[in-house]
């Protein structure tokens, strides 16, 4: 009994033993973690559990912001698209500092030529081409406003600005960083020194505000109307070719003031240059007024009787002029025949409406 | 003797493995100065059946009251902020030490490899 009461006792303990080991290790095992490692992980994950909670709250904070100022920015972002399209499209008058330019051909007794409406329309791009490189935000040409799709166009007697008529003296007004295009303008050699040179008398102005208008156009001239309205104006009646050489569309006819009022129809070829001239002026007035200038007799229709000048193109062509029912009629085109000339005032008459030429 | 320690530990640990209980995850820090005092006890068991004065009275009351012992000096010790389970972990381990000590050198006296 004492043996085996050895025996018994030693077993029972290490049984118990053996359940201890045996919990201990489940306890501990469970996680796939040595026992050390676990209290480590613990703490770390209590850590890193609290720093994302931080986070969390954090983006949130900063998302809220983000869409505010977005919104802001956005919007802002947007009013200055606008503001800027509305400058560039011309749909509001600008005020601002700038630069004002007038300037006129002034004739010197010294000087062999005068420019042509071409040339002068061409001196006036150079001059805004010029405003655009310094910078100019808005230009206008005798308060008529410039787009970036404003044409400068010569027709006939007079330059056209958005299809407005303007005439020298020019006045440019720029609106941009004064001393920028001031200094840009008067550059030594630059495009201002040029006109100066070519005889051109140029005064340039910086000024603290300038007022441009918004953008205008007017319809553009349809030469039927303007001749009506022209003819309710003028004392004499006005003639008009009713069989236009091919090719020739006629500009917007014109009305000089005068005294003597006159009106001069340009007929224009595709490219532009004048293929024709027609001038009805008071009898008596023009050429007629000029003894020496009878030239050759021609009789044309209703035995009207006509006079023929030969005269070299570049000034104009040959001229044949005539008077009758108290208008005095003068036609002239640098390609044109005595042939041609007279076909054109046998079909003149005092009714006709203003046509083109055939394709 | 020398079969039912081990024998009696593997059943035990067996058992204690497909037992449906799972110590809490703090509880194993007293346990295992218990296991460690529990240990002792065995070794000192073994030395004492060597030598020939082996009680079971002392093993198992020397069993039961080291490791309470142990695990709440080790509890004790959690709540005062000191480590007091390094007490009982020195003076268990030196027992365990002396003890194997104790029994190798009379073992092998008695089995005549060393006089």
């Amino acid at each position: 009994m004492g043996r085996s009461n050895i025996y018994i006792s030693m077993a029972a303990v290490c049984f118990v033993l053996g359940i201890m080991l045996a919990l201990q290790y489940k306890a501990n095992y469970t996680n796939d973690l040595w026992p050390s490692q676990e209290s480590q992980q613990t703490v770390q994950t209590e850590r890193l559990r609290k720093q994302n909670d931080e986070l969390i709250n954090e983006i949130a904070l900063l998302q809220d912001k983000l869409s505010q100022s977005n919104e802001r920015v956005l919007i802002s972002e947007v009013n200055k698209m606008l503001d800027k399209a509305t400058i560039c499209g011309g749909l509001s008058k600008v005020t601002g500092p700038g630069v004002t330019i007038h300037y006129y051909f002034a004739p010197a007794s010294n000087l062999l030529y005068s420019p042509t409406l071409e040339m002068q329309a061409k001196d006036l791009l150079i001059i805004i081409n010029e405003l655009r490189s310094a910078g100019a935000e808005a230009i206008s040409i005798n308060n008529h406003r410039l787009l970036a799709t404003s044409p400068i166009y010569y027709r006939g007697n007079s330059i056209t600005v958005n299809n407005h008529n303007v005439s020298a003296p020019y006045e440019i007004r720029a609106i941009g960083n004064p001393d920028v295009i001031y200094s840009s303008l008067r550059l030594k050699g630059g495009e201002v020194d040029n006109l100066i040179l070519l005889g051109y008398k140029v005064d340039i102005e910086k000024n603290k505000t300038i007022d441009i208008p918004a953008f205008t156009a007017s319809p553009p001239p349809s030469p039927t109307t303007d001749l009506s309205r022209i003819r309710q104006k003028v004392p004499f009646a006005v003639i008009i070719p009713t069989n236009v050489p091919d090719g020739l569309a006629p500009a917007s006819p014109l009305l000089n003031p005068g005294p003597p009022a006159s009106v001069s129809i340009y007929y224009l070829s595709e490219t532009g240059s004048s293929g024709l001239l027609v001038i009805n002026s008071p009898a008596g007035s023009g050429l007629a007024a000029d003894e020496r200038k009878t030239g050759e007799a021609i009789v044309l229709r209703n035995n009207i009787s006509g006079h023929f000048l030969k005269n070299h193109p570049e000034f104009g062509g040959p001229i044949l002029w005539w008077e009758e029912s108290g208008t005095y009629v003068a036609l002239s085109g640098p390609q044109l025949t005595k042939e041609d000339l007279a076909e054109i005032a046998n079909s003149m008459s005092s009714d006709a409406d203003i046509r083109q030429g055939s394709e | 003797m020398w079969f039912v320690v081990p024998l009696f530990l593997a059943i035990g640990f067996l058992g204690g493995i497909y037992l449906p209980v799972i110590l809490p995850v703090y509880l194993t820090k007293y346990l295992a100065v218990a296991i460690l005092a529990a240990l002792d006890s065995v070794v000192g068991g073994v030395r004492a059946y060597q030598e020939g004065n082996y009680n079971s009275i002392v093993l198992i009351t020397g069993f039961v009251t080291n490791s309470l012992l142990a695990a709440v000096l080790a509890f004790i010790g959690d709540q005062l902020g000191v480590a007091l389970y390094i007490a009982a972990v020195l003076a268990f381990g030196v027992r365990i030490f002396q003890n194997l000590a104790i029994f190798r050198r009379d073992f092998l006296v008695k089995t005549g490899l060393v006089h």
